[in-house]
């Protein structure tokens, strides 16, 4: 069965109060989900970054979450169509951070990914067309696209992307590969661990208690 | 004789081989295909097309996008052959404009100083006196600045054909490779995208380049026509006939 974040904030709550949690544990279980989920980003950029830089250009499935029948619309100010993201994608070279982009129903004509401000760099180049085929480029939490991909006759696409763990459901399967699971857990032990082994100042009173 | 490739198919390859295993990189990698192929059809391929266009208006006709230099400039005749147009280096690129401001025609009245043309039963017999030699039935003079070629006055409402070099591109983006050559614009394509990067060591980037090159001459060598048959008739050309003594 998949991992949930939930799942994963609740074992590392349990590993750091040695057993069973109760309602005045200093450590709260929101604040571990946060620290999963950076921790999580960190770990896979850094695991990406690694691959790339050794000529690896492959993402591995297992971090990719895919969302379907997202809808094209219309941005009146920049005439130009659009799509809201399902989530903030992880920063990555080449705005890898989005892996596919399609209509729904037809996977095997991907969008083309254009650099964002490419428009005017290629404009009056053969190449700008890029054969004819549908292009999108990242601006914020919306992809935009060029004048080949059409909004008509109920056109929805799919995005696969390496989603910011925050913007993932805690209650579905987190998209981290397993072997990593133990070393996002460990890595959060870590942190909290020192943190609890120093005293709290409980004390509101302007003096620093250490 | 083998298809033709893709330009599309030959940058998805690439990509596979560099190991990109994405199209993030798919707009630089097809922009480096077309200089490639343009470079190769200006070497080795010599794609001549052959098109059909309309005069406009204003005596002149839109040179195609891929247009690098003509080869021949005529009309198409019913007897299935292309009479050739004559140069004319006197013809105005400038042109009048109306008050919509569309460029007019020039007007050519009263310029030719022939007498008649002589017929019988509606049969022309010749005899157009006071025409000097070389006369054609149209003249043209490329504008290459405006990108259009100007003609004269006997061509109007008409089309000509024009037989061009082509520079390998297609404005609808479906440009395709001799597969002959498809190697060479490969190994084109490597040595452009890693010649400017700073983290590729010179040797790879001279090896790149080598490999184009070898990958070019190989090309020529596929690409030229030349059979065994045509050498043997070349050496007979000037072999005759002729009586025995």
């Amino acid at each position: 069965m998949a991992t949930t974040k939930q799942q994963l904030a609740e074992q590392v709550l349990r590993l750091l109060n040695s057993g069973d949690v109760t309602h005045d544990s200093s450590i709260d279980g929101r604040e571990l989900l946060l620290a999963i989920e950076q921790e999580r980003d960190r770990l896979i950029r850094q695991r990406l970054t690694e691959s790339m830089a050794q000529g690896e250009g492959t993402i591995p499935g297992d971090v990719i979450s895919a969302s379907d029948s997202i809808t094209i619309k219309k941005d009146h100010v920049k005439h130009l169509l659009y799509s809201q993201l399902p989530g903030r994608p992880l920063s990555l070279f080449d705005d890898k951070g989005i892996v596919h982009v399609s209509y729904t129903a037809d996977q095997a004509n991907a969008f083309v990914r254009i650099a964002n401000g490419n428009l005017s760099l290629y404009n009056g180049l053969l190449s700008s067309d890029i054969g004819g085929r549908g292009g999108y480029w990242l601006e914020g939490d919306r992809i935009y696209y060029n004048s080949n991909v059409d909004d008509c006759c109920g056109n929805t696409v799919i995005i696969k992307m390496i989603m910011n763990a925050g913007d993932v459901d805690p209650s579905q399967p987190f998209p981290i590969p397993a072997d990593l699971e133990s070393e996002v857990i460990r890595n959060v032990l870590q942190l909290y661990g020192s943190t609890k082994a120093v005293p709290n100042d409980e004390v509101n009173d302007n003096l620093e208690q250490v | 004789m083998p298809k033709d490739v893709k330009l599309d198919e030959v940058v998805k390859s690439l990509l596979i081989q560099h190991g990109e295993q994405t199209e993030h990189k798919y707009m630089m990698y097809l922009d480096v295909a077309i200089r490639g192929l343009k470079e190769l059809t200006f070497d080795i391929l010599q794609q001549i097309k052959s098109e059909t266009l309309v005069v406009n208006t204003n005596l002149t006709v839109d040179l195609p996008c891929d247009y690098v230099n003509y080869t021949r400039i005529g009309v198409c005749r019913p007897n299935g052959r292309i009479e050739t147009l004559g140069y004319d280096e006197y013809l105005c690129s400038q042109h009048n404009v109306d008050y919509c401001g569309h460029e007019t025609a020039n007007d050519f009245s009263g310029e030719v100083v022939v007498s008649g043309g002589n017929s019988r039963n509606g049969e022309l017999t010749g005899g157009w006196y006071g025409l000097g030699g070389g006369h054609r039935n149209g003249y043209y003079r490329i504008d290459r600045d405006k990108s259009r070629i100007l003609l004269s006055s006997e061509l109007s409402e008409g089309s000509i054909v024009l037989e061009y070099v082509s520079d390998g591109s297609n404005a609808n983006g479906d440009m395709k490779i001799n597969a002959l050559a498809e190697e060479a614009l490969r190994a084109y394509m490597h040595w452009k995208t890693i010649q400017r990067k700073s983290g590729v060591p010179l040797q790879e980037k001279e090896a790149a380049r080598r490999d184009w090159y070898n990958e070019k001459r190989l090309a020529r060598a596929r690409v030229v026509n030349f059979t065994p048959d045509q050498a043997w008739r070349i050496a007979r050309k000037q072999v005759k006939q002729s009586p025995k003594f």
